[in-house]
């Protein structure tokens, strides 16, 4: 996420910290660098002008100040700005009536229909009965996908195929009444915000049924038209949030921040993936942190804390401990890795990951399938003991598994490595991420 | 035509056109600039094009530079493009990020070539997006071309193999190929457009095989890194920006044909069939400086 950004910034913040005072020559400088970085990430430029006004003032504020390292609080103030910037806490929704609407509304191809799926999908995930509605009768087969999407989120989709928007979307919350749901998310058509009849729709929607959000669903990866888009939707209905689509990708951050600054919304959730469960809660100071280049290790240790089995985890540190770990453990250690997400996905969270070097590795994610195979074609007694793994024994894995010799001996090369290393930090206590320091191995 | 794609752009226009005047017959000011500056910032014409035509401004300050940062802009960009019917049979791979408009702007490609008397072979190869099928089906009716889908399969490459079948069969002139959206940064996806490319290239290769990248026009700076991206896996022989009927200006199209050579060949200016022109430099350029004088 946000790659080339925070890659700036990193470089922006390595000349800065050096510095022994900050003086105006070098506040100007890189305060010129931030606001280039800022550009090239799509942040509307009068965004970044202030941005960067800010951020000049009070470093030249803080210059009188006896700082030890003027450059580390040069940083901070960065830092502390853009968070300011996305909207200081979580905004989580506000669903108080019954049932409780929602409704869905942004420019053509920003994902509102699969971002409603995913709402749908958390809502009920935490309990509520959801009902979607069906209100995009432009786009052709748009009605089709939504109920596609309601099957995988195992959620009822009302529809009328065709029709009037505005009537379809009263009865179907008449239907979410009589059906007793708790929520109704209504998935309108996309829409251009100069469209003027199309904006008139949507207003009369909102209008009648009175939500209790109103989301603009926008692409994360918009460019300087973010603004003019946002301003349009948010003159036009009382919205209450933002989500923001698509930010598995890479290289944005643009639009979040320009967005938040013009609606003075809060960004609600991000859609990270195109898998059902691809919505996170947007959290601005992560965000920021994550911009800025000092990695997300929060999201880590929570997304950790959901999938690993604490079961399993203790008894694989008391292994650890004893020093008796071998490749089944290792196996299971991959495995819950591999709930956690794609392994890329979890190096662009790691702080300082983002560097050019990082890029280069390339992590594919199919690895970690093919090491699971690799130790799937072994023998029980194989895997506990893999010294005893000759070569014929390597042959017969090789043939097993599909994979070369090269990486069956890459794998105990790396495993041997890492029971030597695994045997120095046995001793040390409160060991929270187990495996989670060889993400090389897997290169 | 010309007029269409100048009221799109013009929407927004007026700023730039008013920095640029308010520039006009004065000395150039550190300010004046800023604001010229920013107005085309917000083109997204990103940082190293705005720079190239700050500096046009400066060294012909004193002359007509509007003129001058015309003719800067159009060197720029690729030449106007005019498509031909296609002598051979020619494959277009339409790819690009999720809700660009590709499905779309596949169905606006084949009204386009059929309309040039071309036989035309859709193939629905988004297997991936939820009902993305049935819209091309739609879309293929509304044409009243030949489709090509399998709602059986979601192997992407299996079905483009049935359609160029069908299309070798009635000798299609042009097979549009609408592919699955997908994010430049997961490599798996990528893999699977390489495959689809290798097997045209093995498998049928009395097909002319053409990529055109669709990229959508509000969206930023990162349009360039998907490019390249793409540009990776498959050949990208041409791009096709889409929505500018918004307030989009598209301005990625400088950096797009200037750092990576990907000319822009056919612009999308709305929801209709035929709602898709040829991309002409000059019409483009005018339309997003507000200069009037080259239109009817």
């Amino acid at each position: 996420m946000f790659g080339q950004i925070t890659e700036r910034f990193e470089s922006i913040f390595r000349s800065v910290r050096g510095l022994g005072k900050i003086t105006d020559k070098n506040i100007n400088d890189t305060a010129r660098e931030i606001r280039r970085a800022l550009l090239d990430a799509d942040v509307n430029f009068s965004v970044a002008k202030s941005f960067v006004k800010t951020v000049q003032e009070k470093a030249q504020g803080t210059k009188v100040l006896k700082s030890i390292k003027p450059g580390q609080q040069f940083v901070k103030i960065v830092q502390d700005e853009m968070v300011a910037l996305l909207g200081e806490k979580v905004e989580d929704l506000e669903l108080t009536s019954k049932p409780s609407i929602i409704l869905l509304a942004g420019l053509q191809g920003a994902g509102k229909t699969t971002s409603a799926g995913k709402l749908a999908n958390r809502l009920k995930k935490s309990g509520k009965s959801v009902l979607m509605v069906a209100a995009d009768v432009y786009r052709p087969a748009a009605v089709q996908q939504l109920i596609m999407v309601g099957k995988q989120a195992e959620v009822p989709v009302y529809e009328e195929g065709t029709g009037d928007p505005l009537a379809i979307c009263k009865r179907g919350i008449e239907k979410a009444r009589s059906l007793k749901n708790d929520v109704v998310i209504l998935d309108t058509a996309g829409r251009l915000h100069l469209d003027g009849e199309m904006m008139t729709e949507i207003q009369s929607i909102s209008d009648a049924v009175n939500p209790d959000e109103i989301l603009f669903v926008a692409d994360g990866m918009t460019g300087q038209d973010a603004v003019k888009s946002a301003q349009a939707f948010h003159e036009a209905l009382p919205l209450t949030g933002v989500i923001l689509t698509k930010m598995d990708g890479d290289a944005r951050g643009g639009a979040a921040v320009s967005i938040r600054e013009v609606t003075g919304k809060p960004i609600k959730f991000i859609g990270t993936s195109e898998k059902l469960d691809g919505l996170d809660v947007f959290d601005p100071k992560r965000i920021a942190d994550r911009i800025l280049g000092f990695g997300d290790v929060v999201s880590i240790v929570e997304k950790a804390q959901q999938v690993f089995d604490e079961d399993q985890s203790k008894d694989f540190q008391k292994k650890l401990a004893k020093n008796t770990f071998d490749l089944d453990d290792f196996k299971t250690q991959l495995q819950q890795m591999k709930k956690m997400g794609s392994m890329s996905q979890l190096i662009s969270m790691m702080p300082g990951m983002n560097s050019k070097a990082l890029k280069q590795l390339n992590m594919d994610d199919r690895q970690v399938g093919w090491t699971e195979a690799i130790i799937n074609s072994m023998t029980l007694t194989e895997r506990q003991q893999p010294q005893i793994i000759n070569g014929s024994r390597r042959l017969r894995i090789s043939k097993g598994c599909g994979r070369s010799v090269q990486e069956i001996n890459a794998l105990l090369k790396q495993f041997s490595q890492m029971k030597k290393m695994m045997k120095k930090m046995g001793k040390m206590k409160n060991m929270k991420l187990p495996g989670m320091g060889n993400f090389k191995d897997f290169n | 035509m010309l007029s269409k794609l100048f009221k799109a752009l013009s929407r927004s226009r007026s700023s730039i056109a008013d920095a640029f005047n308010k520039l006009a017959g004065k000395r150039v000011t550190p300010e004046s600039l800023e604001t010229l500056e920013e107005q085309l910032l917000s083109a997204d014409l990103g940082y190293i094009t705005v720079e190239s035509i700050l500096d046009v401004v400066e060294r012909h300050s004193k002359s007509d530079f509007i003129q001058k940062v015309n003719e800067h802009l159009v060197n720029l960009l690729p030449g106007k493009f005019n498509p031909t019917p296609f002598e051979n049979p020619t494959i277009l791979l339409v790819v690009g990020v999720n809700g660009t408009g590709k499905t779309t702007t596949a169905a606006k490609l084949a009204h386009l070539y059929k309309k040039m008397g071309q036989t035309v072979t859709l193939i629905a190869a988004d297997t991936y997006r939820a009902a993305a099928v049935d819209q091309l089906k739609i879309w293929g009716n509304r044409v009243g071309c030949n489709l090509v889908c399998n709602e059986k399969t979601a192997e992407p490459t299996s079905v483009l193999f049935d359609g160029l079948e069908s299309a070798r069969a009635n000798k299609s002139d042009v097979v549009i190929v609408d592919t699955a959206g997908r994010l430049h940064t997961y490599s798996n996806l990528m893999a699977e457009l390489a495959k689809m490319y290798r097997v045209v290239e093995n498998r049928f290769p009395e097909f002319t095989l053409r990529s055109l990248i669709v990229m959508d026009a509000s969206l930023g700076q990162n349009s360039i890194i998907q490019a390249k991206e793409f540009g990776k896996h498959v050949k990208l022989d041409g791009a096709i920006l889409t929505k500018l009927d918004g307030t989009a200006r598209g301005g990625i199209v400088f950096p797009l044909f200037q750092e990576l050579g990907i000319p822009v060949e056919f612009i999308g200016i709305g929801e209709d069939l035929y709602d898709l022109e040829h991309f002409d430099p000059n019409a483009y350029v005018d339309g997003l400086l507000g200069l009037e004088q080259n239109v009817k």
